[in-house]
């Protein structure tokens, strides 16, 4: 085989042409170019870098075609991360520039009244006029009280960084990300190895059972060359093994296990009660190595509630403080961390100083007996048979006491795992669910080894760290899912009322009540003002009256290229540029979903310069911000922060602790100087800004001059060497790798330097606190039930069948989910507005438009493929909404379906004659019926359906 | 040299890139898709699945566009790649008579955009020009890429590989070798045109 595809996609042009001119290799004389077209070739343009924003992975990196100040063509580099390729959503950038939809200008509005329904009577005003009206409005708010500013940010632009420095310097603890309410899938991996999401090593893994998840539709994603390393794992043999009320890709091409939405956690124990009661398979030695399955623990069932099982349990721990296990060669109690680990004892019970513990293993086993497959089948709707066979297709693929050998070091091997997705934790048991499956992939040995279930980050970027138990404990992003964070925050700070929960993800939709009424939420204060840039808090949320009522009373600001409902709201819109328009810059630390060689070790450094000038009155949002803040005389100020008070770093926990006693400028120091990189990323290579590059706190800089003193102090450093700013004038995307065997994470903490829970002790340890708190304080968290709260926080995975199921009732018969489709991911790019790709949705693909039911089902209705009918949720407070339905055996018959996130619109936007129909409608924002762990929202409601005509 | 296409329907994943990429990079009118996939549910519940078909001109060997063509406007060039000459095309149509893929287009009226209420893009403005009231337009297995030395935009995009693209005279080449040893075919032989992409 002379060339393929991968081959000539990472062969840069250059060498092509230069060996064609050579008179060159075999592929020279393939891709040679032709005579003919030399002068067209020549006249066609200039290719320029730029790279793609519109997912959650904004890495591709892509280059576009200039003719004229006019772009052409866009590709992608095979330079980047993509090695060429490039998804519906990147090619839609072009479409995102040309769009005439756009926020042209700086705009206010002209009609004070404000509705989801109203026309804000947008008039064009200067970037003077904008700039001073919003300066003016936050310097009046924050002469009220900086808190009475709420600032929201979202994945509609991912690139957002400097809004850190931007909140700090407002000096709002009111930061709402608008980002994972609906996709609360972290806590098991933040569990498991410390690390926010998961990638499946797809380059040794033969069996993925696939929870909840969307492989290929939304892996049509290019960034890491995802969806290629999943159809090479699909033509390589892996199978695919895919539990999920609707069947996607990689069902199609697997196999399909329909399940009723919301029961995995049934599903799950019973997977747990054949491996350790049926097949007596796992992996025992790693188990007792890299897991607490043989801490020993005095664990005990409490009954918040008659239905609910909830486990707690301390460790049994030695005069020193240090948790025991128990040695069967010595027949003692020894402290976990002594070396003889494969003499631990997994199952028992044990005495130790007149107290009786078991190990955390056999406490689980106890659970277990009962959750039989024949236990689980009337509630998740798997056939009994079907557990059995993946619990044995799962032990069998495992291959327990395979090692490989990677560049010379000796890894353990596995060849099954368990990968979950939204699907299984958008749930009130989201949670209990992600500590089944997790327990699974422990007693598989399946995490951070290869073909195992790796982590999105390498640790040389986000290092393992553990508590003084050795569990794993991550610190960089979300670490709150498992450490619990401060725990109750009494009285609440932040509207989103996230405080009450000490294992939050993600909740800004409470805001919204807690604005229509502050003194009962315990506020002392009113809000003022609402900034947003990436982020529609109103459809990127569930949307409520709530947040209608809210919004008429603030001034509203966005920072936006595009109109969306909250420009409904606005009073003001600041134009931001497109992405080609725009100087950006990202550092690409993380890699998501699968990986496979190519992509495991991958790091790097992106810049994007901007490939054309600004074709409307818009300007860089970085810039924008820097405006602002210049105009309120707050881009100088103290010195830097007290390093003291940092522990993460991000937006939402960054913010808040600055109170705003900072200048910007002074604060993008801070996040560049060395003390912060060493105190936060003591493995990264050190990229602080030098005292010749620090920025002078009484200069406007522009964003690019910020950008480019950052690259300044890039050079030299490790993976940075030969490194000139230059070379972003070609590409965007800088590469360097890891060596392969550290791009698996075992290899920086190998053996048993640090453990994951089959036992989450101290989450029933967190909801003890929780309990002892309210009580000593008095106090109820809004909303909820306390005793069903505190039923959640438990050590062991939960199951009660209403919480868990949701189950059908007579008035609402059907169960309604939502996944992500490729179009768009969450509000990134607004590309359900764009064009030419809903042209295309249109044309090929118009069932992403319709609300999915299974021809059975749509019998008993009498429907037909395009029949109206009304759907009205359970949870929906704006009540009924019409959509067409199209007939498909592609979901299970209990549920009907609305992909992606479509539907979303308001009058500015693009008309469309089909706009698709809005899953955010239907759930609710009401505390009581969310996760109360993560404070995920419960992402599958029960509907009914009518037909309309 | 022949170049022509292998595409995989089991790796695709059915998400339109090759379609979207096309349009934009083309800069082919509403309605008019040179690249497109046909989205197709198949079987019985639990056993259901898309079917994903990429199509495309097969740009055949023995095209009956190029036979058919009464003013030579319908050209195969040294690659294979089968392109229409606009300045000879009379818009006579006789060619998307003669194509069993209906892989050509014929331009009836002023492109309007995707804006009409908003009148041209620059973008567009640009590039409608290609599309002249009264022509035939088709894929041309982009031309001009391959003689910068690139893939077609379908095959460079595509996310999963599905699309693969090289010389089917070359039996060392990717394309020949997929052929051989997946077996893979084109659509429609009965019709004896002898197309150049092969589907797996």
């Amino acid at each position: 085989m002379s060339i393929t595809r991968r081959t000539f996609a990472k062969g840069a042009l250059g060498t092509l042409a230069a060996t064609a001119l050579a008179g060159g290799v075999a592929a020279s004389d393939v891709f040679a170019p032709k005579a003919a077209f030399a002068d067209d070739a020549a006249s066609r343009g200039e290719w320029k870098p730029s790279w793609c924003t519109n997912c959650h992975l904004p890495m591709c990196a892509t280059q576009v075609l200039v003719k004229d100040g006019i772009v052409r063509e866009i590709k992608g580099d095979p330079d980047g991360c993509n090695a060429g390729r490039l998804c519906p959503r990147g090619l839609s950038n072009i479409g995102t520039l040309y769009s005439p939809y756009r926020v042209q200008s700086p705009v206010k509005r002209t009609n004070p009244e404000k509705g989801l329904d109203v026309d804000p009577q947008w008039v064009e005003i200067t970037w003077d006029e904008a700039l001073d009206i919003v300066a003016q409005q936050l310097l009046d708010a924050c002469a009220y009280n900086p808190s009475s500013i709420a600032a929201c940010e979202g994945f509609g632009s991912e690139e957002n960084f400097m809004n850190s420095p931007f909140f700090i310097a407002l000096g709002t603890e009111n930061v709402l990300p608008t980002t994972g309410s609906l996709c609360p899938e972290h806590f098991n991996q933040l569990h498991d190895n410390g690390q926010i999401l998961d990638r499946v090593d797809l380059e040794h893994c033969e069996y993925v059972l696939e929870v909840g998840r969307t492989m290929s539709n939304n892996f049509a994603a290019t960034a890491d060359e995802q969806c290629a390393i999943y159809a090479d794992a699909y033509r390589r043999g892996t199978k695919f093994v895919v539990v999920n009320p609707m069947s996607p890709h990689s069902a199609q091409r697997g196999e399909w296990v329909p399940i009723l939405s919301g029961t995995d956690t049934a599903f799950a124990l019973a997977l747990i009660h054949e491996m350790i009661h049926e097949l007596g398979q796992y992996d025992a030695w790693w188990l007792r190595m890299r897991t607490n399955a043989p801490y020993l623990v005095a664990d005990e069932a409490v009954f918040f509630k008659p239905d609910r099982e909830t486990h707690r349990g301390t460790y049994c721990k030695n005069a020193a403080g240090k948790t025991l296990c128990w040695d069967e060669k010595a027949g003692c109690a020894v402290p976990f961390d002594a070396p003889n680990y494969d003499d631990f004892a997994l199952l028992g019970t044990y005495e130790v100083d007149g107290v009786t513990y078991k190990t955390c293993f056999q406490a689980l086993a106890d659970y277990t007996a009962d959750k039989t497959p024949e236990w689980q089948e009337p509630l998740t709707t798997v056939p009994a048979d079907k557990v059995r066979e993946i619990a044995r297709d799962l032990v069998e693929h495992a291959h327990f006491g395979a090692t490989i050998d990677v560049n010379g070091y000796t890894f353990p091997k596995r060849g099954s795992v368990v990968y979950c997705g939204r699907g299984m934790a958008c749930h009130m048991l989201g949670t209990e669910a992600g500590k089944a499956f997790g327990i699974i992939n422990a007693m598989l040995g399946a995490v951070d080894v290869p073909g195992g279930m790796q982590g999105n980050n390498n640790a040389s970027w986000v290092e393992f760290r553990t508590d003084s138990d050795g569990m794993i404990e991550p610190w960089l992003n979300m670490p709150e899912q498992v450490t619990g964070g401060e725990g109750l925050v009494y009285p609440p700070t932040v509207i989103d009322l996230h405080q009450w929960y000490p294992t939050f993800h993600n909740n800004p939709y409470a805001m919204w009540e807690v604005m229509c009424d502050m003194k009962k939420f315990g506020f002392d204060y009113e809000m003022k003002v609402l900034y947003a840039q990436g982020s529609d808090p109103l459809s990127s949320m569930v949307t409520s009256d709530y947040a209608v009522e809210a919004l008429k009373k603030l001034f509203v600001f966005e920072i936006n290229n595009q109109y969306d409902q909250l420009s409904q709201f606005a009073d003001v819109i600041l134009p931001d540029n497109s992405a080609i328009e725009k100087d950006a810059m990202w550092r690409l630390c993380e890699t998501q979903k699968c990986c496979d060689d190519r992509t495991r070790g991958l790091m790097g450094q992106m810049v994007r310069r901007p490939a054309i000038e600004p074709i409307y009155n818009t300007r860089n949002a970085e810039d924008i911000k820097i405006q602002i803040l210049a105009r309120m005389d707050k881009l100088s100020g103290a010195q830097a922060p007290d390093m003291s008070k940092v522990v993460d770093f991000g937006a939402e926990v960054i913010g808040p602790m600055m109170g705003g006693a900072f200048g910007y400028l002074p604060i993008y120091n801070f996040i560049y100087n060395g003390d912060f990189q060493d105190a936060c990323f003591p493995d990264y290579p050190s990229d602080a800004l030098p005292p010749e590059l620090e920025l002078d706190p009484f200069t406007e800089y522009t964003y690019r001059e910020i950008v480019d003193r950052k690259l300044e102090a890039l050079k030299g450093c490790k993976g940075f060497e030969g490194f000139e700013l230059s070379y972003f004038d070609k590409c965007a995307f800088w590469r360097y790798e890891l060596p392969l065997e550290q791009g698996y994470n075992y290899w920086w903490a190998p053996e048993n330097q640090v453990r994951m829970p089959v036992y989450f002790e101290r989450q029933g340890r967190i909801g003890q606190e929780l309990q002892n708190s309210c009580e000593a304080l008095g106090v109820t968290v809004p909303g909820q039930d306390m005793e069903h709260l505190y039923s959640h926080y438990g050590a062991l995975p939960m199951w009660y069948e209403e919480g868990a199921a949701w189950k059908p009732t007579e008035e609402f018969p059907l169960k309604l989910i939502n996944w992500k489709i490729h179009y768009g991911v969450n509000y990134n790019g607004q590309l359900g507005e764009n064009a030419v790709l809903q042209e295309v949705v249109d044309t090929f693909n118009p069932q992403v438009k319709r609300l999915w039911i299974n021809p059975v089902t749509a019998e008993q209705y009498g429907l037909a493929e395009g029949d109206v009918v009304s759907i009205e949720s359970e949870f929906g407070r704006f009540g009924a909404q019409e959509g067409k339905v199209h007939l498909t055996n592609l979901i299970s018959p209990q549920h009907v379906g609305i992909p992606g996130n479509l539907g979303r619109k308001s009058l500015y936007m693009r008309p469309q004659e089909d706009w698709g129909i809005n899953f955010n409608r239907m759930i609710s924002p009401e505390m009581h019926t969310v996760n109360p762990c993560n404070t995920g929202l419960e992402a599958s409601p029960r509907v009914k359906i009518s037909k309309v005509k | 040299m022949r170049y022509g296409y292998v595409i995989d329907t089991g790796r695709c994943v059915g998400c339109d890139a090759c379609t979207i990429a096309c349009k934009h990079n083309n800069g082919t009118p509403p309605g008019v898709f040179f690249a497109q996939v046909i989205h197709e549910e198949k079987g019985e519940y639990p056993n259901a699945y898309m079917e994903y078909t990429p199509l495309l001109c097969m740009h055949c060997k023995n095209a009956p566009c190029v036979d058919n063509c009464p003013t030579g406007a319908s050209l195969r060039d040294e690659n294979g790649a089968v392109y229409v000459d606009a300045d000879r095309c009379i818009g006579c149509r006789q060619c998307i008579a003669g194509c069993p893929y209906h892989a050509r287009w014929y331009i009836a009226s002023d492109p309007k955009g995707y804006y009409p209420e908003k009148g041209m893009t620059a973008k567009e403005s640009a590039e409608f020009g290609e599309f002249g009231v009264g022509k035939v337009v088709k894929c041309t297995m982009c031309r001009e890429r391959v003689a910068e030395g690139e893939m077609p935009s379908c095959v460079q995009t595509c996310p999963s590989d599905a699309r693969v693209w090289g010389d089917l005279d070359d039996p060392d080449s990717e394309v020949s070798v997929l052929i051989h040893t997946m077996h893979a075919k084109p659509l429609a032989p009965e019709y004896g045109t002898e197309p150049s992409v092969y589907y797996i």
